[in-house]
């Protein structure tokens, strides 16, 4: 126990050095809120790095992490949960016009640190630049449900119709039909404001070099070494601006090096990798789990995040739904809950239980060998078939690979294993046909996000719908479901999920928990459903 | 050791009607090479150990206790944590509940498959092209070595990388992968090798009796080379092992669920702190057949060595 004496004298000589900080420089900000003491630095050790700091490209979710506390959005979800709340907006947008209407009022005063103002101007741009081709934005799905935004990007008109600045305050959106996941497409980092002057200026560059309005500013980043964030003194809302004064984030430290530093004290949290790789590596979780003394180190979480096993219906033996259930009947759901050390909880169904439209009544799939035998004898394959598994290179995927392939086995099904990587995985996942099976997973706050890239066929040609996944009855549910308030949606997703696992093109594996390993001298911390972190409220304690 | 013109007199010493071309090696023939190689015991020590790695391998499936791909469901702790030594494991479990004993036995199947017929594949491509560079000069030396300096100023691992996604992760490619990975070192010393004997008075001496090139190489020069060629080779073997877990680790490697002592070992070795048996007992069965393949590359090259006298 030597870590938390040597702590307590650190945090005492840190206060020392802040005190006489005070005393010489009274005009600094440096206060104290409800209890909390600013000032101070954080680091932070990533397995990697982050791919962009520009907000229209970035779609990593290390980088959101980052992206989160440098650029205001209009909404955003309640630190810690999934409720959406309004952030550069002064309250929630006012929905009229059937639900195809969004008037959103931006708060005053919020200004980008290069001085330009952060108002309904620089917002339009923002959701315009993600539009133009040439942006190569991921998210421009995002805003095709606005009038106008296809004559936009098809360079048919200057700008886009259905986004209107009413005052340099006033925003409003116009929908070509009402869609409810509209309220947490504004939530997302892409769709935040950024300051035309400065993109115009930097060009390519704003990717490493950005202006943004949030708690914090990117001082420095070094490709492949680390960045440093330090706090933005000129941040538009005292009730949300961080705390620390700078956040030091290491990259490229494998994850088995972060946590030695975290536990010498050397670094603050191994945060893992760009891909939502764990921070404790598989290997080591036991060890610290079971250990008292980082009792106080380890915080855990069940994310809105549903692993899943996909098969692609229109493969040949897949076709057939006894088939499929089969598959279901001979996965051992639980075993894989255990390889992962516990860090899952088993699904009963796509929706996480965290999301509106979760449904406590769906029962868990059972695992049993026997049925599954007698299901593949009825559908024609007495002696199983050949497939295959496409899963990704990183731990604990192909352990979890290895484990369904075993229990196909046990039941006669000979799958050989795609373990590819993440690049080739990601297109191959994404590849309609590119893979008869895949273990994949859904991590977003958004109830409809999950509703229709498993089930609804408008989203397989994206890519994401990838067991290819098309029954009309379920389809009707689902368009239905999107126009109407989300209260009166979650019936009709209710509905359609229950006819959707029946029909078995996805056997919901199990909803993931995160653990993260913090040095206990941070104060503030959570984790964070859609940001895993929320830097602002970190402090020392 | 012989001189130069102990080699030459050998081939003049044929001059009784016999065989102008007998290959060196058989002036003492195979039972002076096995004189030559049990008179020491580190090659013995070698040869027993080589045995006893490939034993296993040919054996597996009656030596290992269980199935290498069994995830047994007392095999993982209540937590899900790899089993430690003893019991019905003795070895261990790994982190999938399979028996870590009999995953190392199947493993030396797979690892010594590829591990010998990769250096085997290579081992030919190198001396074949080595031995014409380095007896023919000019332009197919030329042509030939820089067609090795450009493979070599790719990383293997990217080459690999390359060929493998190419074509589907098999037992068979990932041996032609690793072989075509591996020859351009050897070669380069097969040509300096050649070169340095094509001047020698006995390969001047079949020259002048009119032998044609072919025979030359494999009659009077190739025999020469055997030594260098082998213990390249068999220190090479390990080399191999890792290297196809590399690829493993890449997804291009040995699939699983099969064993691999590769695989076994790039998998075991973050586990380290928490359950060492899953690197420790590859690493001492890799070690082995290290020492063994080493030693026995080393007694093999000293009694095949045509210079060499008991």
């Amino acid at each position: 126990m030597q870590q938390p004496a040597r702590h307590a004298s650190l945090v005492a000589l840190m206060f020392v050095l802040l005190a006489s900080l005070l005393a010489v420089a009274p005009a600094a900000r440096a206060g104290v809120r409800a209890g909390i003491h600013d000032g101070g630095t954080a680091i932070l050790d990533f397995s990697s790095d982050p791919v962009s700091m520009d907000p229209a490209i970035a779609a990593d979710g290390y980088s959101l992490t980052i992206l989160h506390v440098l650029f205001v959005t209009l909404l955003t979800n309640k630190p810690g949960t999934t409720t959406v709340v309004p952030w550069g907006a002064t309250e929630m947008p006012t929905i009229t016009n059937g639900g195809k209407r969004y008037v959103v009022h931006i708060h005053a005063g919020i200004k980008f640190s290069d001085g330009e103002p952060a108002d309904a101007h620089a917002f339009k741009y923002s959701f315009e630049r993600i539009l133009i081709p040439a942006t190569k934005s991921p998210y421009t799905g995002s805003l095709a449900g606005v009038v106008g935004a296809s004559d936009f990007v098809a360079g048919k008109a200057k700008s886009v119709a259905g986004i209107k600045v009413l005052d340099p305050l006033t925003i409003q959106f116009d929908l070509v039909q009402p869609d409810n996941n509209f309220l947490y497409d504004i939530t997302y980092a892409a769709l935040s404001a950024v300051p035309q002057k400065a993109v115009e200026a930097a060009g390519a560059k704003f990717a490493t070099h950005p202006t943004g309005d949030g708690q914090f500013i990117l001082q420095n980043w070094t490709s492949g070494v680390g960045m440093t964030l330090v706090k933005n003194l000129h941040y538009f809302d005292a009730a949300t601006a961080g705390h620390l004064d700078k956040l030091l984030l290491h990259t490229n430290v494998p994850t088995n090096l972060a946590v030695l530093q975290v536990e010498k004290g050397m670094a603050d949290i191994s945060a893992g990798d760009v891909n939502g790789g764990d921070g404790i590596p598989l290997s080591l979780f036991l060890t610290i789990k079971n250990d008292p003394r980082w009792k106080s180190y380890l915080y855990h979480s069940t994310l809105p995040e549903t692993w899943f096993f996909v098969m692609a219906m229109r493969d040949k033996p897949l076709q057939n739904v006894k088939v499929r259930q089969a598959i279901a009947y001979a996965i051992n759901r639980q075993k894989i809950v255990q390889i992962l050390n516990g860090r899952g909880v088993l699904a009963s169904q796509i929706m996480p239980p965290s999301l509106p439209g979760y449904d406590p009544s769906i029962p868990q799939q059972e695992y049993n060998p026997a049925k599954a035998r007698k299901l593949l004898t009825e559908a024609g394959f007495p002696h199983g078939f050949q497939t295959s598994i496409t899963m990704f290179t990183t731990p604990p995927g192909p352990q979890e690979a290895t484990s369904i392939q075993y229990d196909l086995a046990q039941v006669g099904i000979q799958a050989v294993l795609r373990i590819v990587s993440l690049a080739q995985y990601s297109t191959l996942a994404a590849t309609p046909g590119g893979s008869p099976t895949q273990i994949n997973d859904w991590l977003a706050i958004e109830p409809a996000l999950f509703m229709n890239w498993t089930y609804n066929s408008n989203e397989i040609q994206a890519g994401n719908n990838m067991a290819e996944f098309a029954v009309p009855q379920v389809d009707a549910l689902l368009n239905k479901a999107q126009q109407l308030p989300l209260a009166q949606a979650v019936p009709l997703w209710q509905r359609a999920q229950r006819l959707a696992i029946s029909q078995y093109g996805y056997v919901p594996l199990y909803y993931g928990v995160e653990y993260d390993f913090v040095n206990p001298r941070i104060g503030g911390f959570q984790i964070d459903p859609n940001f895993l972190y929320e830097y602002q409220q970190w402090y020392l304690k | 050791m012989a001189h130069p013109a102990t080699s030459a007199l050998l081939i003049q010493d044929g001059d009784n009607g016999v065989d102008y071309e007998r290959p060196l090696r058989s002036q003492a023939g195979w039972s002076g090479a096995w004189r030559r190689y049990r008179a020491h015991t580190l090659p013995l020590v070698g040869l027993v150990l080589t045995l006893l790695v490939l034993g296993v391998a040919v054996f597996a499936p009656l030596l290992a206790p269980d199935n290498p791909i069994t995830q047994f469901p007392n095999g993982l702790s209540a937590e899900g944590g790899p089993r430690p030594p003893g019991g019905q494991f003795l070895l261990g479990t790994d982190s999938l509940g399979r028996d870590l004993l009999s995953r190392l036995i199947w493993g030396a199947r797979t690892s010594m498959e590829i591990a010998i017929l990769a250096n085997l594949m290579s081992a030919v491509i190198a001396v074949t092209l080595g031995a014409c560079a380095g007896y023919m000069g000019r332009r197919v030396d030329m042509l030939l070595m820089r067609l090795t300096d450009l493979l070599m100023a790719i990383p293997a691992m990217l080459l690999a990388a390359f060929l493998a996604a190419v074509f589907q992760p098999s037992i068979g490619i990932i041996v032609i992968v690793v072989g075509f990975v591996n020859w351009f070192y050897l070669a380069r010393i097969v040509r300096a090798e050649v070169m340095a004997l094509r001047q020698r008075e006995f390969v001047d001496a079949a020259r002048a009796i009119g032998l044609p090139t072919w025979r030359i190489l494999a009659r009077h020069i190739l025999p020469q080379l055997w030594g260098s060629v082998i213990v390249y080779s068999t220190l090479n073997v390990a080399t191999t092992v890792l290297f196809v877990a590399a690829l493993s680790y890449v997804g291009i490697g040995v699939q699983p669920p099969t064993a691999d002592w590769g695989n076994i070992i790039a998998e075991g070795n973050t586990y380290l702190s928490v359950a060492p048996w899953l690197v420790i007992f590859p690493g001492i069965a890799l070690g082995i057949s290290v020492l063994g393949f080493n030693l026995l590359g080393d007694g093999l090259r000293d009694a095949l060595d045509p210079r060499q006298k008991v």
